[in-house]
């Protein structure tokens, strides 16, 4: 029998390094179990965050394992657990969750809970009116969650009345319970994830999810082997929520995008392409890869090989359906992978945390697991069929909503590794360099199309912010004249929206609430055409004087700088200020097209 | 398995227990009850029950379960079913 992790600080160690999926059931349910007994908000290394778990179902074991899985993201949660069966009522005006006493919150739903189940023989109008009133109800009640919350959909029943017509004919239960998990989906604001139970539950396999017997012991459905799965995925859901998604991919060559060694075994000798069942697999992963790079995860190479010989494949092998261009950094030598990792994350201008290593070398995974902590390292299994499953199930790339900007993001790293090249060059350069571009500045129209990537920004940016102060949907629509959301496009690529400030008019002052700009578009200038645009919006409203509260974190710590560069001086510790009268000394080069009056 | 004494019954429960409670210090005799354990309530029975099932290759009926209040009852009831498992084999 596996002994019990007792020691304390190695519990919490051994719980921030847990790899998922990978480690045994036994390792996980000790973790769980060691961590029940700590007070985790000692633990300095931890971020303390409150959790409201709310279901009609005995949440107590779920919440330990959630407890675990906040650890293993770098979080102390205390998880305030609802009381058993108190679900609608916690919705409702007053109840737990629409305050904000948590700083998030996990709501569980259930065909248990189906409001408007389809009476037998219901014809098919009466079942979609059902829907409707299902759908109406629920998304009334999730609406008024205060915080950002993983709303668990409703599972399918563990019994099918109707047989097989039950999930797909209109009157069953199952149909009823997955149309509307599709409406209540549609529907859900940008602050709410709401999980697939459709496909956690397929994941997991129906025996796995729902244990009767246990159910009818302490009122938990789910099978206690499932707890690791559930807490995963609900977790992860948080994640994306609290801009917490990892952003870029580093790929290993050799055994992990073909099989061989390029090196040794020459562009024919690879195993590539549909010829052998194990080319095949390759082909599998890189496809993958490619469709995360569509939605906008950056793609890296980190590999031990000579450049020209790791490039090769990319350039003349058929069956790559990964290109040169793909690859936001690429980086092949025979030096240290830590090394090189670090090196990455600087060229991509994004932080350690950010990035998903996948190698299918144990010795180099044990490497970047001791050396950086921070990367996510994927346990990838032995045999390439089983890598795609591998990476999918690390749940590393939570997302909600899928940007225009997340659809652009990997062209816009290649094109900020340009951008960086040339201003490490003369200054006369550089200038010559940004106006070449041709930039173009469109001050957006700030309204239900644009919201939710303005929120997104405001969650996601860690180095250029002024401060941590976050905005919901409602908060910004509200103060949407006050609100400079501006998209940036040049001669080779169209950015979106990629810096905003949240301004506030108090007397003769403009405070900025917030103000945030993406690393993407770093050197480029565009803050200073976003300092011009609020000097203006200061001017017109009467205001002498902008002023911003900085308040440093880790990351942050760029700002001071960039803000007396922008002609902001101290004026007390965090508080910077600017005559709104005086003109910005660095010239950008941008066009701005104001689009807040064209009509949307 | 069938012969399995009270003392083996009583030592593979003190592993269960250390390891549900992440407590290597804990120390069962025949008269532990619930009250002598931190942290044991109902929610951690039924992990200990679950822990048994799975260590002793036993099924344990959803009503017997609430009935164990200390440690000797729960040796008896496992011996029963340990001899019922046996006898199906």
């Amino acid at each position: 029998m596996e002994r019990s992790v007792t020691n304390m600080p190695a519990a919490t160690l051994a719980a921030k390094n847990l790899i998922i999926p990978g480690a045994s059931a036994d390792e996980i349910e000790n973790l769980v179990a060691a961590l029940k007994r700590m007070d985790l908000r000692t633990d300095a290394g931890l971020k303390p965050i409150t959790i409201s778990l709310l279901g009609n179902v005995t949440t107590n074991y779920l919440a330990d394992y959630i407890r675990l899985m906040m650890v293993r993201q770098g979080y102390a949660a205390t998880i305030k657990v609802g009381e058993y069966g108190g679900l609608i009522s916690g919705l409702l005006e007053g109840g737990e969750l629409t305050s904000t006493s948590c700083d998030a919150a996990i709501v569980l739903l259930s065909y248990r809970d189906i409001q408007h189940p389809p009476p037998v023989g219901a014809s098919a109008s009466h079942a979609r009116e059902l829907v409707g009133l299902e759908t109406d109800f629920w998304v009334s009640l999730l609406k008024r969650i205060a915080v950002p919350a993983a709303v668990l959909s409703f599972d399918l029943p563990p019994w099918r009345v109707l047989d097989e017509q039950d999930g797909l004919s209109p009157g069953g239960l199952g149909w009823h319970v997955k149309m509307s998990n599709l409406e209540i989906a549609a529907r859900m604001p940008a602050t709410i994830s709401l999980v697939d139970a459709e496909a956690l539950q397929a994941r997991l396999g129906s025996v796995q999810w729902y244990d009767e017997r246990l159910y009818h012991m302490c009122k938990q459905p789910y099978a206690m082997e499932s707890l690791t799965e559930i807490s995963h995925t609900l977790v992860a859901a948080l994640m994306g929520l609290l801009g917490r998604s990892r952003k870029a991919l580093v790929l290993d060559l050799d055994n992990t995008l073909w099989g061989g060694v390029i090196g040794d075994d020459g562009l024919s000798g690879i195993a590539l392409g549909s010829e052998t069942a194990e080319g095949e697999a390759f082909v599998a992963f890189q496809r993958y890869a490619k469709s995360l790079m569509s939605r906008g995860v950056i793609l890296a190479v980190c590999s031990k090989n000579i450049d020209a010989t790791a490039r090769s494949p990319f350039r003349e092998h058929s069956a790559m359906v990964l290109k040169e261009e793909d690859i936001s950094c690429f980086v092949a030598n025979f030096g240290d992978k830590a090394q090189n990792i670090r090196r990455i994350a600087k060229d991509l201008n994004i932080g350690l945390d950010s990035l998903v290593f996948v190698d299918d070398n144990p010795v180099e995974r044990a490497l970047i697991r001791a050396e950086l902590p921070e990367v996510l390292v994927v346990e990838l299994p032995e045999d390439p069929a089983l890598y795609v499953r591998a990476l999918d199930s690390a749940k590393a790339f939570p997302m909600r909503l899928l940007t225009q900007e997340d659809l652009g993001r990997a062209a816009s790293y290649k094109a900020m590794t340009a951008v960086r090249e040339a201003a490490s060059g003369s200054t006369t350069d550089m200038a010559q360099f940004l106006s070449d571009l041709q930039p173009n500045v469109h001050v957006e129209k700030v309204d239900r199309t644009s919201v939710d990537r303005i929120v997104q920004l405001l969650k996601k940016t860690n180095q250029f912010k002024l401060n941590l102060s976050t905005f919901q949907e409602a908060d910004i629509l509200s103060a949407a004249g006050h609100v400079f959301a501006l998209k940036l496009a040049d001669r080779l690529q169209d950015y979106g929206i990629v810096a905003i400030a949240v301004t506030n008019p108090a007397g003769d002052t403009l405070e900025i609430l917030n103000w945030v700009m993406s690393c993407r578009v770093f050197s480029r200038r565009l803050e200073y055409a976003m300092t011009e645009l609020l000097c203006e919006h200061a001017r017109s409203l009467g205001c002498r004087t902008l002023r911003g509260m900085y308040s440093p974190t880790e990351k942050n710590v760029i700002m001071p700088d960039i803000l007396e560069k922008l002609g902001f001086s101290l004026e007390a510790p965090g508080i910077y200020h600017r005559p709104a009268d005086s003109r910005v000394e660095e010239k950008h080069f941008m066009t701005i097209v104001d689009r807040r009056n064209q009509a949307s | 398995m069938s012969d399995a004494s009270r003392e083996e019954i009583l030592a593979k429960l003190e592993d269960i227990f250390r390891s549900v409670f992440a407590d290597d210090r804990i120390v069962l005799t025949e008269g532990t009850t619930a009250a002598d354990v931190t942290g044991w309530d109902s929610l951690q029975q039924i992990k200990i029950i679950l822990a048994c099932e799975k260590k002793l290759g036993i099924r344990l009926r959803a009503r017997d379960i609430n009935a164990l209040e200390n440690v000797g009852e729960m040796i008896t009831h496992l011996q029963t079913a340990l001899a019922k498992t046996s006898r199906k084999q």
